[in-house]
């Protein structure tokens, strides 16, 4: 083998980015070199069988193929340790099987080399051509050097690899610090965490998640990755796949091939992005579990324990960085908070005083009841805010809070309501939130007092949704039809047009194919 | 919001689901009448009306109606079933009144000329010719014939070369003058439109067509087992490995929706893992499951080499008896269901899928299925429910087996 054959293979391998790019790389130059017309590169599989790594013609059909141990003549040669080489007739071979997603028929001839790259078990590189090969004895000695050379080039790219990893390490942790002492915000303390590990460690994918305030579920909070638009599980409840174990246990976990587990549960995200080995780990401060962050890497490859290590070290410091900016916000929060307290408290007795002064022809029973449910509404803002993300509030969350205290409290017997709640997650500063939360209090209990006042079964709908920085509520029941005149003087309805009016936005009631429509819309931001 | 309905003094259903946030909007008007409605003699007739309103009305030619269309950005298009076929355009809100006008004028004006069924008919026999070409696509039409030999539901919707070209000019006017009609028309709508303003659009475009009588699906159907090996000039065989299944009716469905999932719907699926992952047998290796208002079937299919065929067929054997003979477990229900129910629930962020299940909903059950429901259903789903259904479905006694494949 001459020297540029050395550097042509060589040169093949160091320019692929990650493992499995090297390897195609690899294939192709093998290919060109010695004319064939397909070459397999085969690694022992960690279930003791051969699995498929690169493959030329390169094809999109056969991305997982792991056979089994001993499987036709990789098999063989994995086994023995033995180079064959096959002039003709290769499919009457004793030793061949037909493997379907290997375009196993019309090969004529093969010469099939093991790679030896540490480890019991063999590699195997395998050259077919579609016609006869007679120089393929003669071509023995130099299949082998290039298996050998193959083999070594592997080893060096493995050890580059963790050495470069190692040397990341300290760098790393120090740029970490640098950008998060920076950055007042936690939503781009996460997205700088992201970004730089996925950059220091040259990961394709690394996601983020933080544990919901009920501590049920992990949210998607930051992501890297190549393509963003491919979807991810927003939401994975604990106890639940890789993430949500690593979450309820506060232990590291390394998953070889995402693809094979059936644990993981984002299989169709891993193929999109090309992603195959990860590990996943706690964001830890003093045993208190805060979230995940899972790192991937583009092909199937272990994750030396200095790389865990490094990856569990820079989680640790952002963990701490995570809780510093919480501490900090709630601080700012609760300063925020008596001055809420306060606007809250006046607007309650501003809803009192209406209701003193508007009771009509209602019982005094009916009017605490109402003044009941309005504080309730403000009430459960709180609630949200003492538990959510500290600045914003979402209005799903406050209409299915509400949904479900009116469907307990509101409904006579022998009324069936079924109330649903739709609507992606529509936040609100919390300066807005108790306003909003009042009307969609007023909507809804209009929808059951004046909708099931006859009718005894139907829907209640509340639906929510916004479009650039306007947001629609929209309530409609399918109960009794609408009576304009008689709402028109209903202190709800005022309370809502006076809300709708703080809020600078806009009210309308009316009658759609059957259903009870209301509709208040209103900028997401603004002065109250 | 709740999906609107409003009915047209000629029975026509209309459905609105509207959703302002999004700037489009899909519109699809249905026909209940597909390939499992037609006689025998006239198989085909159905998806090769669905050809012909595209042809041209008595103001628009061919090349006028797509522009109408095409030429705003839109999507024009169609599909026929066993049960239905759906006329949708996918536009801008802004559109929708341009869109009700071009689908009312096909489904309602439509010449049906003679020169044109000419044109259309070569078309279709190149559609069924390229079918035939395709074994992968024809496996599952010859599969379903050979299951079903006696039913309507049996046959496949594109006909017969004889059929499609015995069909007249006058079959063709008397058909779609018979299903055209109001008892038998759905439009359903999703995305950016106020269901009045809809109601008054389909109230301008199909008011016009008689009310009809409604279409009377097929009876029940019941599957003969057996199996049946065409020799094609081909590399692989494709099989159809299958039984009887749960009608769209049965209590069972989302049960069987489960087990369909377990045993052959994705990479982590059992048959995927043994016989593609572990085995190397074949490339393509699945199951999906049919249900209709008569019955329905659940398949396993695939491709492998001749070679591979018989170990194919006794590790499927081996896996669907391991099924009923064991179940599924504990975890793999739970993922299965958590995995069918979040799919439901993205592909529903699209307003075409939201257009198809209302309109769908409406001609199966007559009445609105709200993913609430759905979702509750398959929470009901259980272990000893799937596993009880495996027992009664996966029985060898049942199966059909259809292959095409090299002599």
């Amino acid at each position: 083998m001459t020297q540029s054959h050395r550097s042509g293979l060589a040169m093949a391998i160091a320019s692929g980015s990650s493992e499995r790019r090297a390897l195609a790389g690899a294939a192709e130059w093998i290919a060109g070199e010695l004319k064939a017309d397909n070459v397999a590169i085969l690694l022992p599989s960690p279930t003791g069988g051969l699995e498929l790594r690169a493959y030329h013609p390169s094809s999109s059909s056969i991305e997982h193929l792991v056979l089994g141990r001993g499987v036709g003549l990789v098999g063989y040669v994995a086994e023995t340790g033995e180079t064959v080489s096959i002039q003709h007739g290769l499919s009457n071979d004793p030793r061949h099987v037909i493997v379907p997603v290997l375009d196993d028929s019309g090969h004529e001839s093969a010469i099939a080399a093991p790679l030896r790259i540490g480890g019991p078990h063999a590699g195997v590189l395998m050259i077919r051509r579609r016609k006869e090969w007679p120089e393929a004895p003669s071509l023995e000695g130099y299949v082998n050097a290039l298996a050998d050379d193959l083999s070594c080039a592997l080893s060096v790219y493995r050890t580059a690899f963790e050495a470069g990893s190692q040397s990341n390490v300290a760098a790393t942790l120090a740029e970490l610090a640098d950008t998060v002492s920076g950055a007042p915000y936690l939503e781009e303390i996460l997205d700088q965490l992201v970004q730089i590990t996925a950059r220091r460690f040259n990961y394709p994918v690394v996601t983020l998640r933080l544990l919901d305030s009920q501590r049920e579920w992990l949210v998607l909070r930051a992501t890297h990755a190549p393509d963003l638009s491919v979807p991810r599980e927003p939401m994975i409840r604990i106890g639940e796949s890789i993430a949500g174990r690593v979450a309820q246990l506060g232990k590291t976990e390394f998953v070889e091939d995402v693809l094979q587990s059936k644990d993981y549960i984002g299989h169709a995200g891993a193929i999109e992005h090309g992603v195959r080995s990860m590990v996943c780990v706690p964001l830890d401060v003093n045993g208190r579990i805060s979230g995940v962050m899972s790192c991937y890497a583009g092909e199937v490859r272990q994750f030396p324990p200095e790389e865990i290590q490094a990856v569990e070290a820079l989680a640790k410091q952002a963990a701490v960085s995570i809780e510093h900016g919480r501490l900090q916000a709630r601080d700012t929060l609760l300063q925020e908070m008596h001055h809420r307290v306060k606007n809250n408290l006046q607007q309650v007795a501003s809803l009192v005083r209406i209701e003193l002064n508007r009771r009509g022809g209602k019982t005094t029973q009916e009017s605490l009841s109402d003044t009941l449910a309005r504080i309730e509404a403000i009430a459960a803002v709180h609630e949200l805010l003492s538990r959510d993300d500290l600045d914003h509030v979402s209005l799903t969350s406050v209409a299915n809070t509400l949904a479900a205290a009116q469907q307990q409290s509101l409904l006579p017997p022998g009324k069936s309501v079924n109330f649903h709640v739709k609507g992606g997650d529509v936040f609100v500063d919390t300066s807005r939130a108790t306003q909003v939360a009042l009307v969609i209090n007023e909507l809804i209990q209009n929808a059951v007092k004046h909708g099931f006042k006859v009718t005894d079964s139907g829907d209640v709908h509340v639906s929510i949704e916004a479009q650039s920085e306007i947001v629609g509520i929209w309530v409609s029941n399918n109960g009794d039809k609408l009576e304009p005149e008689r709402l028109k003087d209903s202190l709800g309805i005022q309370i809502i047009e006076g809300l709708a009016r703080a809020l600078g936005g806009e009210f309308s009631l009316g009658e759609k194919l059957g259903w009870t429509v209301a509709h208040l819309k209103f900028p997401r931001t603004g002065r109250t | 919001m709740p999906l609107f309905k409003a009915t047209l003094p000629n029975s026509v259903r209309v459905l609105t689901d509207p959703v302002p946030s999004v700037r489009s909007v899909s519109v699809g008007i249905w026909c209940h009448s597909g390939s499992a409605h037609e006689s025998p003699g006239r198989a085909g007739i159905a998806h090769f009306a669905e050809h012909m309103v595209f042809k041209g009305t008595k103001s628009r030619s061919a090349m006028e109606i797509a522009e109408a269309i095409e030429g705003r950005g839109g999507v024009l298009n169609a599909f026929t079933d066993k049960l239905n076929t759906c006329y949708y355009v996918r536009c801008l809100g802004e559109d929708l009144e341009n869109a009700f006008e071009i689908l009312g004028d096909i489904f309602t004006a439509c010449r049906l000329d003679e020169p044109d069924l000419e044109t259309e008919r070569k078309v279709i026999l190149e559609e069924i010719r390229r079918s035939d070409d395709e074994p992968g696509d024809a496996v599952h039409d010859h599969h379903l014939e050979s299951l079903w030999p006696d039913h309507p539901l049996g046959r496949p919707v594109l006909g017969t070369r004889s059929t499609v070209g015995d069909t007249s000019q006058s079959d063709m006017r008397g058909y779609v003058a018979r299903s055209h009609t109001g008892h038998k028309t759905v439009v359903s709508v999703a995305g950016n439109a106020d269901p009045d303003h809809v109601a008054t659009l389909a109230e301008k475009a199909l008011g016009s067509i008689a009310a009809g009588e409604p279409t009377h699906d097929p009876g029940p159907v019941s599957g003969t087992p057996g199996e049946r090996y065409l020799n094609k000039d081909v590399e692989q065989v494709h099989f159809c490995i299958g039984g009887p299944g749960v009608g769209v009716h049965d209590p069972r469905l989302h049960t069987q929706m489960v087990l369909d999932n377990i045993l052959g719907g994705g990479m982590s699926s059992r048959l995927f893992q043994e016989v593609r992952e572990k085995l190397g047998l074949a490339y393509a290796i699945g199951t999906y499951s049919l249900s209709y208002p008569s019955g329905g079937c659940m398949t396993v299919y695939g491709g492998t080499s001749p070679e591979t065929w018989p170990q194919v067929q006794e590790v499927v054997d081996c896996e669907l008896a391991r099924m009923a003979a064991e179940g599924p477990t504990e975890d793999e229900v739970a993922r299965t269901k958590r995995m069918v129910s979040g799919n439901m629930a993205l592909g529903l962020e699209a307003m075409n899928s939201r257009m198809l299940r209302s309109g769908r909903n409406e001609l199966t059950f007559g009445r609105e299925v709200t993913i609430d429901e759905t979702l509750q259903k398959f929470g009901e789903v259980t272990r000893d429910g799937v596993h009880e259904l495996a027992r009664t479905l996966l029985d060898p006694a049942s199966r059909r087996i259809t292959a095409i494949g090299p002599a």
